[in-house]
C-alpha cells in the first residue's frame, strides 16, 4: 500500500495545529477584577411601585472571557458589578424595592411588579494592535412581570465603552467596562423610571 | 506585508433607519406595521457586515416594527420571529415548523501568521508580518460578529408611536427553497393579554 507523503503545506498545517494544541494545554488564566461604583443615576422621584428584584445565579455570575494572546485566557468577572448597579437602578426607579435571589413564585400578591434583568452578551472588539480602537459592550435585558406571572414590559439596552487598547489591557478592560455599564444602567433608569407601560401601574398608587 | 494588510481595525457602520411606508414588504395587523428587508446583495453585506453573510449560509433580515396604534403596547422577543418556507410553513402555535433565528453570527478565519509565530518563537521576528496578518484576520473576524451581535433586533416594549428595527439571523439549511417565504412574528399585546402573529411575505434569493 503506497501513502502518498504529507505535501509541505499539510506538514505545515500539522504543525500549526500541534502547536496550537500544546499553546492551548499550556494557557494560564488571568482574572481581571471589575470594582463596584456608583452609578450617577438621574435624581427625581421614584415610581410608587413595590418591585420584587430577582437576581437570577446566572445574573450574579456574569462575566467575559477570552484567549487574550497565545499563552492567557483572559476572564472578567462582572456579575457583582451588575447585580449592584441592577439594585441601584431598581431602587432609584422604584419604591420600595426588595432584592430577591430565589426564582420568584406566582401568585405573589405582595408585590405589584417583578423585575428581572438578564445579561445578553457581553463582548470586546479584539484590535490587531495596541494601538488600534477597542470596544466593549453589555446588552442588558430588564422584564417586568405582574405578580400574577404576566408580562408587562421588556425592554434592552446596550453600554458601550471604548478606548484604545494600549499596552495594559486589565487597565483598558476595567475602564471600559466600567464605561459600558454607566450608559446601560443609565439607559435602562432613564427608560423604566419613564416608559408609559410602567407609569400606567403606578396609577392607582397617587 | 503589514502595510498592505493594514493594521486598523475593522471599524463597520450602522445601518440607517428604514422607513417602514418606503419598505418593498411590509404587513400590517391590528396598526402594528411589519417590514422585512432581506440582505441578499452582496455590496450591502459586505458594507455592513463585512462579509457576504449569504456565501456563510446566513440570510439576515432587517425587521422594522411600527406601533400605530393610540392604545396598545406591543412587546416582541425575536426568539418569537420565524421565518417560514413553502412546504415548512408554521401550521399552529407560535413555535411551529419555520426557522428559528440564529443567536450569533461566526465567521471563520486562517490563523496561517499566528500558527507560524507559534511554531517558531525565536523567529518572531521573521515572522512578525506573518503574525500581523493572522491579528489581523482573527481582530476582523471577531469584529464582524461583535457587529452582528449589536445589530440585533432586541426583545423590547413598543408604546403607542414607537418603533424598533434589528436584524435577525437565520442559518439556512441545505436545500433552502427560495419560494413563498414569510416572516411570522408573535408579539403580545399585555393589556389585552394575548398574542398574535403579523405575517409579512417576501421576496428573497441567493446571489452569492
Amino acid at each position: 500500500v503506497k501513502v502518498a507523503a504529507p505535501s509541505r503545506h499539510g506538514r505545515g498545517r500539522a504543525l500549526a495545529l500541534l502547536a496550537t494544541v500544546l499553546c492551548a494545554g499550556c494557557a494560564f488564566t488571568t482574572t481581571w477584577e471589575v470594582p463596584l461604583g456608583t452609578f450617577a443615576l438621574p435624581h427625581g422621584e421614584p415610581l410608587a411601585l413595590r418591585v420584587r428584584l430577582y437576581l437570577t445565579d446566572e445574573f450574579r455570575a456574569a462575566e467575559w472571557r477570552a484567549r487574550v494572546d497565545p499563552f492567557a485566557i483572559a476572564v472578567m468577572p462582572v456579575g457583582d458589578a451588575l447585580a449592584d448597579g441592577a439594585k441601584q437602578v431598581a431602587r432609584a426607579a422604584f419604591t420600595p424595592v426588595e432584592v430577591a435571589e430565589r426564582p420568584p413564585l406566582f401568585p405573589a400578591p405582595d408585590v405589584d411588579a417583578i423585575l428581572v434583568p438578564r445579561v445578553v452578551s457581553i463582548d470586546r472588539t479584539n484590535p490587531p494592535t495596541i494601538f488600534g480602537e477597542q470596544e466593549t459592550s453589555i446588552v442588558l435585558e430588564w422584564t417586568l412581570r405582574s405578580g400574577t406571572g404576566e408580562p408587562l414590559w421588556v425592554g434592552t439596552f446596550t453600554g458601550r465603552g471604548k478606548g484604545r487598547k494600549s499596552a495594559h489591557p486589565d487597565k483598558t478592560a476595567r475602564t471600559q467596562m466600567q464605561a459600558a455599564m454607566r450608559e446601560v444602567f443609565g439607559e435602562s433608569f432613564v427608560t423604566l423610571s419613564s416608559s408609559p407601560a410602567i407609569r400606567r401601574l403606578v396609577r392607582p398608587y397617587r | 506585508v503589514a502595510v498592505t494588510t493594514g493594521c486598523r481595525p475593522l471599524v463597520l457602520p450602522d445601518y440607517p433607519s428604514r422607513p417602514i411606508d418606503a419598505a418593498r414588504f411590509v404587513a400590517v395587523l391590528d396598526e402594528i406595521a411589519v417590514a422585512v428587508h432581506p440582505i441578499t446583495d452582496p455590496a450591502e453585506s459586505d458594507r455592513y457586515f463585512g462579509v457576504n453573510l449569504l456565501q456563510s449560509g446566513i440570510l439576515a433580515l432587517c425587521v422594522t416594527i411600527e406601533n400605530r396604534s393610540r392604545e396598545t403596547i406591543v412587546l416582541i422577543d425575536p426568539a418569537d420571529i420565524m421565518l417560514a418556507q413553502a412546504g415548512t410553513a408554521r401550521t399552529s402555535g407560535p413555535h411551529g415548523q419555520g426557522l428559528r433565528a440564529a443567536g450569533t453570527v461566526a465567521v471563520g478565519v486562517g490563523a496561517t501568521g499566528l500558527g507560524a509565530a507559534l511554531l517558531f518563537p525565536p523567529a518572531i521576528v521573521a515572522a512578525a508580518p506573518l503574525v500581523l496578518v493572522g491579528a489581523k484576520a482573527s481582530s476582523d473576524a471577531k469584529a464582524i460578529s461583535y457587529n452582528a451581535e449589536l445589530k440585533q433586533l432586541r426583545a423590547t416594549t413598543l408604546a403607542p408611536g414607537d418603533r424598533a428595527q434589528g436584524f435577525i439571523y437565520y442559518g439556512l439549511p441545505d436545500g433552502f427553497l427560495w419560494r413563498d417565504l414569510s416572516l411570522q412574528t408573535t408579539m403580545i399585546d399585555p393589556i389585552a393579554r394575548r398574542p398574535f402573529i403579523v405575517e409579512v411575505p417576501f421576496e428573497a434569493s441567493a446571489s452569492r
